[in-house]
């Protein structure tokens, strides 16, 4: 239960600032905070938790878009799941792995996104406008990673303390 | 042993919640004005938007303060350039009545109605849409306060766009530079009418303008009320940028220069008499 209103708590959150705050701030693009608080729930938490925080982190950013509902649920559900699922085999401990885990996550989850809507004739934007921004938005995303990362990893360890890790 | 176990219960979550993305695909698709998506829709906005609310009358005046700094070495040339179109434009108002008593009476023969008379309501963007492919603002009006989806929305400036989604006390706005949004537009000069485009961050498109039409550089670009009425006649939309002719030869198409920045968008105002005039009242 505590556990469920963290993740709602920090996905709420990642909207809100993605919303006010970051608004088109970087060449017109806004970061995609909730993409990056579901892939640091991948790494800490393994696939279930990314797969259900991508979900409903994803069903959260589609119900206040204008544009079919369920295409961000879907790619950041995958995403989060193929996260988890992989993290175990990477054995470093370096820094450097939850960042490079956070740029490519957001390249798949934003490009996903971009071509389910393009496969359901709901694209907007040219490809190569789409291709620009689901590179600005990666960057952008682990840019922000170091601040992100850290702070999720600790509202983790809130409940996790007795918990033991898998890998 | 243990490894297998959670790793079916994975499995069967997986195919779990991608079984509950294709049900809200599914319902979504339908559209249904009174169905379950729409009330978690509405659900969504009435948790989000006040706390963008609180968020935004927060942070704004940080931000005005901060972009206010960078601003000041500006100023003094800004100044100087205002006086003189003060000048300019204090001997166009000299000539401003007379127009607008002439106005008057030929509004008064055609019978044509004014944008500007209806009743309106003043609001104030919260916050803008969570996707980069989006330019959605959200409203502290809603419902309540009379609104309803498809009015327009104006600045001091010119056009906004128009009501997408009313919830209760919030509501959310497609702005004019939305791909997907269209308005009836005309040119004042020479009054040819077309339809704008939004292209995101570029310049807006004004497609369909006869060949033979001599288009300006810098002309002011209207809505012409064509559109089934979804915006009244003479909200002012920008300036023309450039101007094209199709590869046919059949039409041309012109760059519009939006009069609203919406990157400062705050204040706006909600036209309450307008909207498809097909719609429900």
């Amino acid at each position: 239960m505590r556990r469920t209103g963290i993740f709602a708590l920090a996905i709420v959150s990642a909207v809100l600032l993605q919303t006010t705050l970051f608004a088109r701030t970087l060449f017109g693009v806004a970061p995609d905070l909730v993409l990056v608080v579901v892939i640091s729930f991948a790494l800490l938490e393994g696939p279930l938790a990314g797969a259900t925080s991508g979900f409903f982190g994803g069903l959260l950013r589609d119900l206040l878009v204008t544009v079919p509902k369920g295409l961000t649920g879907l790619s950041y559900l995958l995403v989060g799941y193929a996260v988890g699922r992989i993290r175990p085999y990477v054995q470093s401990m370096s820094v450097f792995v939850p960042i490079a885990a956070i740029f490519l996550g957001s390249l798949a989850g934003t490009g996903l996104y971009e071509i389910l809507q393009g496969l359901l004739g709901q694209q907007t934007v040219s490809w190569s406008t789409g291709a620009r921004v689901v590179v600005l938005t990666a960057l952008y995303n682990t840019l922000l990673a170091p601040l992100v990362y850290p702070v999720i990893r600790r509202i983790v360890g809130l409940y996790q303390n007795e918990k033991v890790y898998r890998w | 042993m243990m490894y297998r176990k959670s790793s079916r219960r994975q499995r069967v979550a997986l195919i779990a919640l991608l079984a509950a993305t294709a049900t809200v695909i599914t319902l979504d698709f339908q559209k249904n004005p009174g169905g379950p998506i729409r009330r978690v829709q509405e659900v969504a906005v009435a948790v989000v938007a006040p706390l963008q609310d609180g968020i935004s009358s927060v942070f704004r005046p940080v931000g005005e303060f901060l972009s206010s700094l960078s601003e000041i070495k500006d100023l003094r040339k800004e100044n100087a350039a205002l006086e003189a179109k003060v000048k300019k434009q204090e001997d166009q108002l000299r000539r401003f009545p007379e127009l607008q008593r002439e106005n008057t009476s030929l509004r008064e023969l055609t019978q044509l109605k004014d944008w500007t008379a209806g009743k309106t309501l003043g609001a104030r963007v919260i916050g803008v849409g969570p996707s980069n492919h989006e330019w959605t603002a959200f409203l502290d009006k809603g419902t309540d306060d009379g609104l309803r989806e498809g009015m327009s929305v104006v600045a001091q400036q010119g056009l906004v766009g128009r009501i997408v989604f009313a919830a209760k006390s919030y509501s959310n706005v497609l702005m004019l530079i939305d791909p997907k949004h269209s308005a009836g537009a005309r040119l004042t000069t020479s009054g040819d009418t077309g339809s704008v485009t939004g292209r995101g961050e570029d310049d807006l498109l004004f497609r369909h303008i006869e060949p033979v039409t001599e288009v300006q550089v810098g002309e002011a670009v209207v809505t012409s009320g064509y559109d089934r009425g979804i915006f009244p006649s003479g909200i002012p939309i920008g300036r023309v940028s450039s101007t094209q002719k199709s590869r046919d030869g059949l039409t041309k198409t012109a760059r519009v220069t939006p009069f609203v920045d919406f990157k400062k968008l705050d204040s706006v105002l909600v036209l309450l008499e307008s909207g498809p005039v097909d719609a429900a009242p």
